[in-house]
């Protein structure tokens, strides 16, 4: 079992390397921790879960670029919209008694107005900004609730405008860590709050604000130990909830995007329904492989099935379903398996009718393998155009080969495009074909970096040596730490990183009881002390 | 190739620069729809001044988007941006005694019942309106007036001194309000009214403790986090900033008027006789208190239909602050037909207009200035002083509600008045086909959007 109860995920007691140098992990060693802002998706939950507003106010909100860190940039557009959306909100929830009941869990007319307001102070604001209100706080939200009354003429107005200032206040939009003080003037780390971890906990496995519960295990200071952390990770693993985050982490690892596949009038038989289901499919595929048998890495990249209703096998040519919803069905090991292969991933990229080749083959070196790609050369210019009657009459292989066949080309493109070609049976929409441009297939290649290198006949054989990596499931680990944390890996989580890589392997790589080691590093109770002293 | 180019780049660099795009494309995608059909007018205010113009001093020269504007409607070349001036309408439905008939049908399209002396037989565009623009808010529609009730109206409702009719099955007439200290209580405070909540100032000082928040936060932060929290406060700020100066809500200052009879017209006569001399020469004082008020109903968000009157049809009170000493109707035929003095006066009326369309676009909403949200119909009871013709109306739409396009001199050949009523009511969302008496109608008016 991970994390044993003792002090800490660091790897007690063990040296990792960093480049040459031995660092010692007997101490708490956590990496950076930026401060983070609710996303779209967590702020839709928090308000779910705080006011019980099932409207989405997150979709008022710019779309996310991938970079964390981009994620993370504040522009004028975006406090605008949360202007937009705090005064809206704060005017829909204290409209009326029943708006006041149901969204601020109070109604003055019959509780009367001292009790509500009493209500708001110490159970709502808390609960919103994730932690108890100190004395500052109350005297500002005194001052606002007094000016909102007198503005307004009634409690509502005061209350709206406590909520007016809540759902805009840094507490509530962002996740504020501060940490306990440190344990002495020596130590370079603090540790979390219980508040601040269960507020670890909640966003990562359920992208929202902590219920109740783990309010109360936060309250009783049950939180302390990774016993107890690990006792509330795994209750919130058992949720619903923690698989819509699970989902989301191979969204962005894979681009799986969010608009469905854009049609084609190249393939009239490719309609809006099948075209929407197939995010559907690769979720209700991950979520199988996930929490159903083995659970591990291995399951992941191989596991030779997937998920159709009537009309995605129909699309797809597999037989024999019928009735309504999806089920489960088994895909010819041969062919290759696991989330690769699920048309949520293949159909992504690709333009029309052809393939994208280098942009899967982009998505195993960079997102799964972890390979740094390196950018054309800046005096990098197209190379003169093949005479486009021969161009006709090429495979999408044979056209990107022919593309990068310069020698200033291939001093990347040697090692880059064979992990392109595996999947070229798979169309430009996921199908399994034998055919390109009338000439047979030829998904073979050697991938000559990292240890997943090798000759393969095709993407069978490719996601096999990718599964069996060790590189790869470093970069797996290094993905869902990086995810946790809100920004890319780095070197300085080599304490917590080390434990995670060791328990990956001890569990066989199953990645529920990486989720849960992941709350016991260092990197998820601790922060440096030199980023959170003013 | 290039494009392919493109697309390999774009995948090797990740986010870089194209994902930061794509959040803007996503945030403008609402604005453009919106552009391609527009938003109805969400506030509706009328104008009247009394006694029509001088036509050859009021028509533009030009074409309908390049054109030079005349000496009576020179004043309002400022908000020339916002106005779209309506030529070579009739008020046909104005059947009736002439100024009476005038008044009436101007907002109904109907004719006076069994005239002179009686009333409308339909409701006016603004009582229709208000239900649907003013829903949820205090006032279902404001109606004030300057100077009103002068001359034969002795200073009570009548024919000929009303505007607006009630949605209901009498049509019953509205009486403008009058006093500006008791509109002004009522609106902005006065005793027994419920404190307004003045919108300006709430934001402000929502935004003002949201800073706060950020700024003292930000300093109990190490570097890095503070520093995120302090991107997020300059916004904040810069946000502060453009609520304190978009002026909002803020009740108009209450000036002083106690050397104004907003009741002086129960002391009138028939033919205008008697001058209140005081009262003559607070108008425009008045008048901007009145305008002030009526722009800040709507700022405050008291309301979202109002109506100004500029005296009644025969407006016979004299002009001392233009040096006219005599009343409107003396220059429109009792003392023979004076075009000169008549072109000062509706002159200054076309000054006092922009004044309410600068106001109206000085207040900010979201997604605009009031102006550009509202129509405001400026019209009279008459075209020609003199013969109390009806023909060629000299009517001023502006605001940009309902997509109304403006900077244009229209001309038309002389449909009815009623197609333009059909129109405004068109252009807030109320989508009928005809409005008041359907003999008058044919189509609302083309080219307006």
């Amino acid at each position: 079992m991970p994390g044993g109860g003792g002090g800490g995920g660091g790897g007690k007691g063990m040296a990792a390397p960093v480049g040459t140098e031995e660092v010692n992990c007997e101490l708490p060693r956590p990496g950076p921790a930026p401060l983070r802002r609710l996303s779209r998706f967590e702020l839709n939950n928090t308000v779910r879960e705080v006011f019980g507003e099932t409207n989405l106010p997150g979709n008022y909100l710019p779309l996310e670029p991938r970079s964390y860190e981009e994620a993370y940039a504040v522009h004028a557009v975006l406090v605008e919209q949360y202007r937009r959306i705090a005064k809206e909100f704060a005017e829909k929830w204290s409209k009326d008694s029943d708006s006041l009941r149901t969204f601020v869990g109070c109604d003055p007319s019959v509780a009367g107005e001292v009790a509500c307001k009493r209500h708001v102070f110490d159970a709502l604001l808390p609960l919103a900004f994730r932690r108890p209100l100190s004395p500052e706080d109350v005297a500002e939200f005194e001052e606002v609730f007094a000016l909102g009354e007198e503005l307004g003429g009634d409690f509502a107005s005061g209350a709206r405008a406590v909520l007016e200032v809540l759902l805009q206040s840094p507490e509530f939009l962002y996740r504020v860590e501060v940490g306990e003080p440190a344990e002495s003037q020596a130590s370079d780390f603090v540790a979390l709050t219980s508040y601040e971890v269960a507020t670890r906990l909640s966003y990562f496995l359920w992208g929202s604000a902590p219920d109740a519960q783990l309010f109360s295990a936060a309250e009783q200071g049950a939180l302390k130990n990774v016993a107890d952390t690990e006792t509330q990770a795994r209750r919130l693993l058992g949720d619903a909830r923690a698989s819509e985050v699970i989902r989301r982490f191979y969204e962005r690892l894979l681009d799986i995007r969010e608009a469905p596949l854009e049609l084609s009038p190249d393939i009239p038989e490719l309609t809006a329904g099948v075209a929407s289901d197939i995010l559907e499919q690769t979720a209700l595929f991950v979520k199988d492989v996930t929490w159903q048998g083995p659970g591990t890495f291995r399951a992941l990249m191989t596991q030779p099935s997937s998920w159709v209703n009537p009309a995605l096998a129909s699309f797809y040519g597999i037989p024999g379903v019928s009735g309504e919803g999806f089920r489960k069905v088994d895909l010819d090991p041969t062919r290759g398996g696991g989330i690769l292969v699920q048309p949520g991933v293949m159909s992504n990229g690709n333009s029309r009718s052809h393939t994208h080749a280098p942009r899967r083959g982009v998505l195993i070196l960079e997102r799964l393998l972890c390979v740094e790609l390196p950018l054309p050369p800046p005096d990098f210019s197209d190379p003169e155009p093949t005479d486009p009657a021969l161009l006709a009459l090429m495979t999408t292989r044979e056209r990107f080969e022919d593309y990068t066949k310069g020698s200033e080309c291939m001093t990347c493109h040697l090692d880059m495009n064979p992990a392109h070609f595996a999947f070229e049976h798979y169309d430009a929409v996921g199908r399994y074909v034998d055919i390109d441009n009338d000439k047979p297939i030829d998904s073979s290649g050697e991938l000559l970096g990292t240890d997943a290198r090798g000759k393969f006949s095709g993407a069978a054989e490719l996601v096999q040596n990718i599964a069996e990596s060790e590189d790869a499931r470093r970069c797996f680990v290094g993905n869902w730490l990086g995810f946790a944390q809100g920004r890319e890996a780095t070197p300085d989580d080599v304490c917590s990183r080390q434990y995670l890589e060791s328990t990956f392997a001890e569990t066989d790589g199953n990645v529920i009881e990486l989720l849960v080691a992941l709350t016991q590093t260092d990197n998820f109770r601790y922060r440096r002390k030199s980023e959170v002293t003013p | 190739m290039s494009r392919f180019r493109l697309n390999r780049r774009t995948v090797l660099r990740g986010a870089g620069g194209i994902a930061i795009a794509l959040p803007w494309l996503e945030i403008m995608a609402p604005e453009r729809t919106a552009k391609a059909a527009p938003l109805p007018a969400t506030r509706y205010i009328s104008v009247f001044t009394p006694g029509g113009t001088v036509l050859e001093n009021w028509r533009p020269t030009g074409t309908e988007t390049s054109f030079e504007l005349s000496t009576i409607l020179k004043p309002l070349e400022p908000m020339r941006e916002q106005l779209l001036i309506v030529d070579g309408v009739d008020m046909k439905s104005a059947v009736g005694e002439q100024n009476q008939g005038g008044i009436i049908a101007w907002l109904t399209g109907t004719q006076q019942v069994d005239s002179p002396n009686n009333f409308a037989s339909g409701p006016s565009i603004d009582q229709v309106l208000a239900p649907r623009l003013s829903q949820g808010k205090r006032l279902s529609s404001l109606e004030v007036a300057v100077r009103w009730g002068t001359g034969k109206s002795r200073g009570v409702p009548h024919p000929i001194n009303i505007a607006n009719f009630a949605d209901n099955a009498t049509f019953a007439p509205i009486a403008p309000r009058l006093n500006p200290v008791t509109i002004w209580q009522e609106l902005f405070g006065g005793v027994g009214a419920p404190e307004p909540t003045s919108q300006g100032t709430w934001d402000k000082s929502i935004l003002d403790h949201v800073g706060r928040r950020y700024a003292a936060l930000a300093k109990r932060l190490g570097a890095a986090d503070s520093q995120r929290l302090e991107a997020h406060l300059t916004h904040i700020r810069e946000l502060e900033q453009r609520v304190a100066a978009s002026g909002g809500c803020a009740p108009p200052p209450l000036v002083d008027t106690s050397d104004y009879d907003p009741n002086s017209g129960l002391n009138s006569d028939d033919v205008g006789s008697i001058v209140d001399a005081e009262t003559d020469a607070a108008i425009p004082k008045v008048g901007k208190l009145m305008t002030d008020m009526l722009v800040m109903a709507l700022a405050c968000d008291l309301t979202a239909v109002g109506t100004l009157q500029w005296s009644d049809t025969e407006a016979k009170h004299t002009f001392p602050w233009l040096g006219l000493n005599e009343h409107l109707h003396f220059y429109m035929n009792d003392g023979g037909y004076r075009p000169a003095e008549l072109t000062i006066i509706f002159r200054w009326y076309a000054q006092q207009h922009a004044y309410l369309l600068e106001q109206l676009a000085q207040v900010e909403v979201d997604g605009g200035s009031l102006l550009s949200q509202s129509v405001v119909f400026f019209g009279s009871q008459l075209q020609n002083p003199a013969s109390h013709a009806k023909s060629d109306m000299p009517f001023l739409l502006a605001g940009n509600g309902g997509g109304l396009r403006t900077n244009r001199w229209l001309t038309y050949g002389h449909p009815s008045h009623n197609d333009l009523l059909v129109s405004i009511l068109n252009l807030c969302g109320d989508d009928r086909a005809t409005f008041g008496d359907p003999l008058y109608c044919t189509a609302p008016l083309a080219r307006l959007t």
